[in-house]
């Protein structure tokens, strides 16, 4: 009787893949999602320092930038969930009439970030760094520095691994966007323009937050 | 049976709404243990026992206003 009381979707047993995509929170949050969130934030920048990305803002990737020290990758996936997770807590507080733990919103939104490994996966493709190398060297000459050029030299699918790659990249932002707004939206039982104006504005300031932050930290090291 | 008697609250809402109710009171009203029961989350279970809240106000609200 229990399992009727909930809609048929909501059902543990009946999960589409459709839903473990783009709703895993309906069937996943608390310590669980805060774990496995973290631990895809590490993993994610601990990948994201052989290939040199950053996620230096919320919504941000940006590739080629050597850093002074390895924890600065992890640190700034773990400045981005906070500086989001934090803005909608407060955010939901105010606009949700719902009593939610903090627990679930801290952790989903930690989990929501794990595309942000599948990214850094495809950017550690050697023709992409090496394309991303040639980019980097010509904006370089272009913006009155000079970044020294890359040693190897280029192929000619290079440019396409780099395309692909960076179609990756904006899917996987997508995605990532999407399992915030559902992590928002779930633990705060929001719904319609009032779930998605808040969520708007709320990822706007974090953007801020984020890249002020992450801002600070470079110029500390 | 005959007359003119107002139904308690909880018979006024559906029955889907009446086995939640059901099946949260033998988990001692903890959302914890049913979110745990029915495979979904924490979050899940509440948001769905705010909507049955939502229900009964609904309910009470047209019963006094006629």
């Amino acid at each position: 009787m229990a399992d009727r009381a909930l809609n048929s979707r909501d059902c543990g047993t009946q999960v589409r893949p459709s839903e473990w995509l783009f709703t895993p929170f309906r069937y996943v949050a608390g310590g669980t999602s805060l774990a496995l969130g973290l631990g895809a934030i590490v993993v994610a920048g601990l990948l994201g320092a052989l290939s040199k990305t950053h996620f230096d803002g919320v919504l941000d990737v940006h590739t080629g930038r050597p850093s002074p020290t390895i924890w600065l990758y992890p640190a700034e996936g773990l400045i981005d969930w906070a500086a989001l997770a934090v803005v909608l807590f407060v955010v939901g507080k105010v606009v949700s009439r719902t009593a939610f733990r903090a627990v679930d919103l801290f952790g989903t939104q930690a989990m929501a970030r794990w595309p942000m490994v599948i990214v850094t996966l495809a950017t550690l493709a050697p023709p992409y760094q090496r394309y991303s190398d040639y980019v980097g060297y010509k904006l370089s000459r272009l913006e009155g520095w000079m970044r020294s050029p890359s040693s190897d030299a280029l192929v000619s699918s290079d440019v396409i691994v780099f395309g692909l790659v960076v179609l990756v990249m904006i899917l996987a932002a997508v995605w990532m966007v999407a399992l915030m707004y559902r992590s928002y939206a779930v633990c705060c039982n929001l719904r319609g323009g009032r779930a998605i104006g808040s969520f708007i504005a709320g990822l706007i300031l974090a953007e801020a937050i984020s890249k002020l932050a992450i801002a600070k930290v470079w110029n500390i090291l | 049976m005959e007359g003119s008697f107002q139904l308690p609250p909880l018979a006024r809402i559906s029955r889907r709404d009446q086995e939640f109710v059901v099946a949260f009171v033998k988990a001692s009203g903890s959302l914890k243990e049913m979110a745990s029961l029915l495979g979904v989350s924490y979050p899940t279970v509440r948001g769905r026992l705010d909507e049955i809240i939502e229900n009964l106000t609904r309910g009470e609200e047209e019963v006094h206003h006629g």
